[in-house]
Parts: structure tokens; sequence; C-alpha cells
């Protein structure tokens, strides 16, 4: 009789198998492992895979919906054949038969509004919780306050999207779901996942038991071999409704928003060069100004020290015929004073004495007063001559040397002295200032001859460095090494005194050339003569240039 | 009794020896127009029968300064007992000082009275015991 039972299940396997079976499934909300969409249609994991293997194995799916506890009581009741989505416990191990594969591990999770609020399952003390009527976790929950001693309000739901929205109305403070409909919907309600996760279980497919056991086999032939390879429709579908947030579903406004981050980006990238680049030209144009800064504070630096020497020189070379005349003006007094006396007393020798007394003190005085006007004089010169500015010209240097020297014709046939002009180039530079160099360079040499040797004076030319140099070479007194760096100094003569001269034409000459980009010096042995060597730029030009931006 | 002189210029040199002459002063006044006149005399060896009891030093001289004598003429041992006075115009502090830092027995500033400048070579003249004369031994 046994034998007669267990094949008459066979042959009904068989033939359901063959023709084609119409198996009733219950559907309950628990997106996305399974759920009716607003169409009416049966989505999720456990609907795909049921889908897939019902199309191999030939089955006729009848998809039941209802709340999960009328789901629960139609399976129990045998009212409907299976159930998807059903976790294992050991009192409904009682009443059922699950598949051996799991469809997902899923766990319970609490949702609240903010998680600031609920870190511990002590914090949910007086709140008011919605949990999901006869559900799996929501029974575990529950257990889970009573063994912690957590008093909270329990408000039974349908469904789990009921408790969500509840949740996000703030008619409750918390919801308990399981992980896979939270992490699902948790985008789209305004809700937070908390700390606080419990009871892991295994969601699988069921019959009642003892009935339908070739749906059970079926199943788990169909997801045991999916579960092997990698790239199984079993695989696929779980990719796809656990990520339900893929690139393709991206909202327009985060495609506007990312372009205009690219804008922006973009924008501040152009404007990072635009800066960059007005900050590079500014810093190269400060270095400039630096530069030409630092030139004129040297040049500043220069002047001052020169305005102070000649301001010490000045004021010892104008005290000394002061000192004259107010030596003088105390002896004229004296002589005057005997002058009249003797005068009086008829003193004929006396007076004549006084008289010619007199005359040496005007002589004296007259000096004083001369040498006064001379260094006043210099001084303006000077003066007028640093004030002054310069026009540049082409100067044909060999007729310059030449129409100096022919200027002083006389004393060079007088003296006797052999004056050679070498060939020389056109430069460009004051005519004016140039002239007084050439004609001051060539009256020293001619003034500080030898007494009794035949003068030689030489003029010379190269060009060396960029520059032009000149040269006026004698062979005269020259100069002590000590008192070189003298001689261009105001006023200040050095060796004997016995030729004329106010000790300004070696300023004189550096200050000219130095208006005109040059500079002059001088190398000179004492009994063997002199040579004064002056620069002009190559390129005046550019000097003039350079020097009219200031 | 030779009084030796430096200067350059003769306007001053000139009212120097005017005032020695009015002075009374017997002796010798040499003058020389810059430092190394004076140098070269006194390394010459017939400078014996001049040899100064005073130098009166202008300071600002062409070629080799007044500083320069002074620093040689006192670091010399055959002259540093020479007395020197040093005629100046300029008068600073740090002259001054400097002067006496070299050994200069007297700083007399230019343009100076005639009483100044007498009151000065008497006190060298009576400090050296070199001259009996009554205006110059008080």
């Amino acid at each position: 009789m046994k034998r007669i039972a267990v094949f008459a299940v066979l042959f009904s396997i068989i033939i359901t198998g063959v023709n084609g079976v119409t198996i009733k499934v219950g559907v309950y909300n628990n997106k996305p492992q399974l759920f009716v969409d607003d169409d009416g249609r049966v989505k999720g994991i456990a609907a795909d895979l049921l889908n897939y293997i019902a199309e191999r194995e030939g089955w006729e799916l009848e998809y039941v919906q209802g709340s999960w506890a009328q789901c629960y009581e139609r399976l129990k009741s045998g009212e409907n054949d299976m159930q998807a989505v059903i976790g294992v416990t050991g009192e409904r191990l009682n009443y059922f038969d699950y598949s051996s594969n799991r469809l997902l591990l899923a766990w319970g999770a609490v949702y609240v509004n903010d998680t600031g609020d609920v870190k511990t399952i002590f914090d949910l003390e007086g709140k008011r919780i919605a949990n999901l009527k006869k559900g799996l976790i929501a029974g575990r929950f529950v257990k889970l306050l009573a063994e912690y001693g957590v008093q909270a309000e329990i408000v039974m739901t349908d469904s789990l999207i009921e408790a969500l929205r509840l949740l996000d109305e703030k008619k409750v403070d918390a919801a308990v779901l399981n992980r896979v409909m939270g992490e699902y919907y948790e985008h789209e309600f305004n809700v937070e996942r908390s700390p606080i996760i419990f009871g892991a279980f295994e969601s699988k497919f069921a019959v009642r038991k003892g009935t339908n056991a070739f749906i059970i086999k079926a199943i788990d032939r169909h997801v045991e071999k999916l579960k092997k390879e990698k790239d199984s429709f079993y695989y696929r579908t779980l990719n796809k409704w656990l990520h339900p947030h893929p690139l393709s579903d991206v909202p327009d406004w985060a495609y506007f928003a990312a372009a205009l981050i690219v804008v922006i980006a973009l924008i501040s990238s152009g404007t990072s060069l635009y800066w960059r680049k007005i900050i590079f030209d500014q810093t190269q144009s400060m270095s400039r100004q630096n530069s030409k800064l630092k030139k004129y504070s040297s040049e500043l630096r220069r002047i001052n020290i020169e305005l102070k020497d000649v301001l010490r020189i000045v004021s010892h070379d104008v005290k000394s015929p002061l000192v004259s005349l107010s030596g003088f003006n105390g002896e004229l007094k004296l002589h005057i004073s005997a002058l009249l006396s003797a005068a009086e007393a008829g003193d004929k020798e006396k007076y004549l004495e006084a008289k010619a007394d007199i005359t040496e003190d005007m002589f004296f005085i007259d000096s004083a007063v001369k040498k006064i006007n001379r260094l006043i004089s210099s001084v303006h010169k000077i003066s007028k001559l640093e004030r002054s500015g310069i026009e540049p010209v082409d100067i044909d240097m060999f007729k310059l040397f030449s129409k100096c020297a022919e200027s002083m014709r006389y004393q060079i046939l007088q003296s006797g002295t052999e004056l050679h002009i070498n060939p020389m180039p056109h430069v460009r530079a004051d005519y004016k200032s140039i002239e007084l160099v050439v004609s001051n360079l060539l009256d020293n040499a001619l003034k500080y001859l030898k007494d009794g040797v035949p003068g030689r004076i030489e003029t010379g030319y190269e060009e060396v460095k960029g520059e032009h140099i000149f040269s006026v070479r004698d062979n005269g007194v020259g100069i002590r090494s000590n008192d070189i760096d003298k001689i261009f100094k105001i006023f200040k003569r050095v060796g004997a005194h016995d030729k004329p001269g106010d000790g300004i034409g070696l300023n004189y000459v550096q200050t000219a050339l130095r208006q005109n980009g040059g500079r002059v010096w001088c190398e000179s042995s004492l009994g063997e003569g002199s040579v004064f060597y002056f620069s002009l730029p190559l390129n005046a030009y550019a000097r003039s240039e350079e020097g009219g931006e200031g | 009794m030779t009084i030796l002189h430096v200067e350059d210029d003769p306007a001053h040199a000139h009212l120097v020896r005017k005032n020695l002459k009015r002075s009374e002063y017997p002796g010798n006044v040499i003058n020389f127009e810059d430092g190394r006149q004076i140098i070269d005399f006194l390394n010459k060896k017939e400078s014996g029968e001049y040899y100064p009891f005073v130098i009166l030093l202008d300071l600002n001289l062409p070629g080799i300064d007044g500083f320069e004598v002074l620093k040689t003429v006192k670091d010399d041992k055959d002259t540093m007992r020479i007395p020197v006075i040093v005629l100046s115009t300029n008068g600073e502090k740090s002259e001054v000082d400097s002067c006496y830092e070299k050994g200069a027995n007297f700083y007399v500033r230019k343009p100076f009275d005639y009483s100044e400048f007498s009151a000065a070579v008497r006190k060298i003249a009576a400090l050296f015991e070199l001259i009996e004369s009554p205006s110059y031994s008080s």
C-alpha cells in the first residue's frame, strides 16, 4: 500500500511537470525581495527567480497578493502552494518545508528619524516603534526589548513600507525592517539607519509541510546550479535589486550638478590660470621695478656720499679764504690805526710802512674774495651739469679729439709736446659733455708734463666687454698711488700747487661721463706719467631709453 | 730756535708770519707748502742745525696731509719730542681728539686771534725753557 502511495506521488510529479501545473504563490510587500508594483505586476528577487525556474519547469505561477500575515496563514492552511521570502524559525518548521538554498541572509535593522537620538537599544525606551504584524523580525525585536527590559510602544503595521511611511511622517519614533528592504528604501524616505541590528535569519522558499516537495526540489536544483556560476541569472538579479540606484537612475539634477561642477571647475581653472598669469606678470614687473629701484637706490647712495663730500670739502675750502678775510681784516684795522697815528705824528717812515702793510692786506683780502667767488662758481657749474639733461647725438671721436687739440695748439707748440691722436670710432653721447671730458683730459696731460723733458701725449681706443674705452697717456709727473682716488674729488688737488687750477676739472669729467653712462679712471706712476681712461656704452640708445622709463 | 710752518695757503702762512713778527719772535720760520716737503726736510741730516722748537701744522695739505705728517713726526724717535701745534679751520671734536691721540701738543682753530696763537707758542716755549726773552717766558 505504501509502495502504491509513493508511486502515485511520482506519477503526479511527472504528470504535472509535463502538462504544466499552476502554483499559487503568496506575495506580500517586501521590496526588493518580493512585491507588487503600481501596475499590479509581481516583482523582486524572488519573483525573478521563480519566473526563471517556472519557465524551465513548465509551471504556471499564480501570485496571490496579501499582507504578510495573510500570506502566512494561506500557506499554513494550504490555500497557497508556496511562499517565497519567508524566514526560517523553529516554530515555522512545524508547519512548513523550506528550500535548502536560501535566497538571502537577512537581519533586522532599526530605522529612526535622527541617529543622534538613538545609538543603542536602551535609547528606544519610551519610544513608539512601528513593527510588521506577524513578522519574523518583528517577533525577534519584541523579544529583544523584553530581554533588555526596554519599555516601548509597538505600533503594528501590515507592511514594511507602511512602517517606513509612519516613521517618515514622524507618527512613530522608530521602525523595524529587514536590512534588505531598509537599504532599498532608505533613500526614498526621510529616515536614517541606526546602529541597532539584530536577529540574522535566512530568507527562503517554503511549502506547506509535507506537500509540494517537487517545488522545493526544483528550486534547490536551479538555485544551487545558479549559485555556482558567478555571472548567472541569480547574481544578476541580486545585483539588479540590491543596487537600486545604478548610474542610469541618476536623477537629472545630478547630471546638472555634475555639469555645473565641471563648468565651475573649468572656470576656476581658467580663473586660476588667468590670475597666475597676472601674478606672474606682476611679479616679473615688480622684479624689474625692484632692480631699477636697487639701481636708483645705489645711485642715490653714491650721490649722497658725494654730496656729503662736496659739502665737507666746500665748507673747508670756503672756510680757508674766510680765515684769510678775517685775519687780514684784523691786520687792516691795525695798519689803518698805525697809518693814522703816523700821519698825526708826522712820522713819514711809519706812515709809508703802514701804507705798504695796508696795500698787502688789501691784496690778500681781494685774493680771498676772489677765491670764494671761484668756489661758488665751481659749485654752481657742477650743480648745473648734474641737473642738465643729455642729448645723445652721433659724435666722431677722432674729430672731437682733434678739435680739442687744435684749441691747445699754442701750448702744445710752446712746450714742444708731441701729440698723437689715433683712429677712433663714432659714439652716441651728449656732445657738450664729451667735449668737456676730452678737453679736460688733454689739458691735464699738457699741464702736468715734466719740466725739461720733451712731452709726449697719445690717445687710444679699444672696445672691451661692450664698452668704448678711450685713453689719454702722458709721460708727465705722474701721481702717487695713494693720491689716485683723491684726484676725482671736487676741489681736491694733489702734488705741488705750482699749476693753475681750482681742483674741479676731474670731478667735472667724472660727472659728465656718468651722465652719459660712462666712467673715468686712472693708472699712474709717480715720475713716469699717467693714463686716463674713460668709457662710454656701445649701445647708448638702449641706455637712454632705459633711463627714460624712470 | 727754528719754527717749521706747514701751510699750503700763502695768505694763512703770511698771517702766521706777521703774528710771529709782532710777537717779536727772534728765530727763523721755515715754511713748507705740503706734507712731503717737511718730512723730507726732517729726514735730512743737515736739518739738525735747524732743529725746530715747534712745528706749526695745517691739516688740509696736498699730497701727504697734516694727519700723516703728525703721525710720522710723533712715531719717529728722532722727531717725536718736537712739539706740534695744529692749526685747522675745522675745530670739530672728532678732529681735535684725533690730533691729540696722534700726539699733537696744541690744537688752535683758525681763524685764531693773536692772543690765542701767541699764548700757545709761549706755553710751549716756557715748557721747553728754550726762550729767555721776557715775551716768551711767562
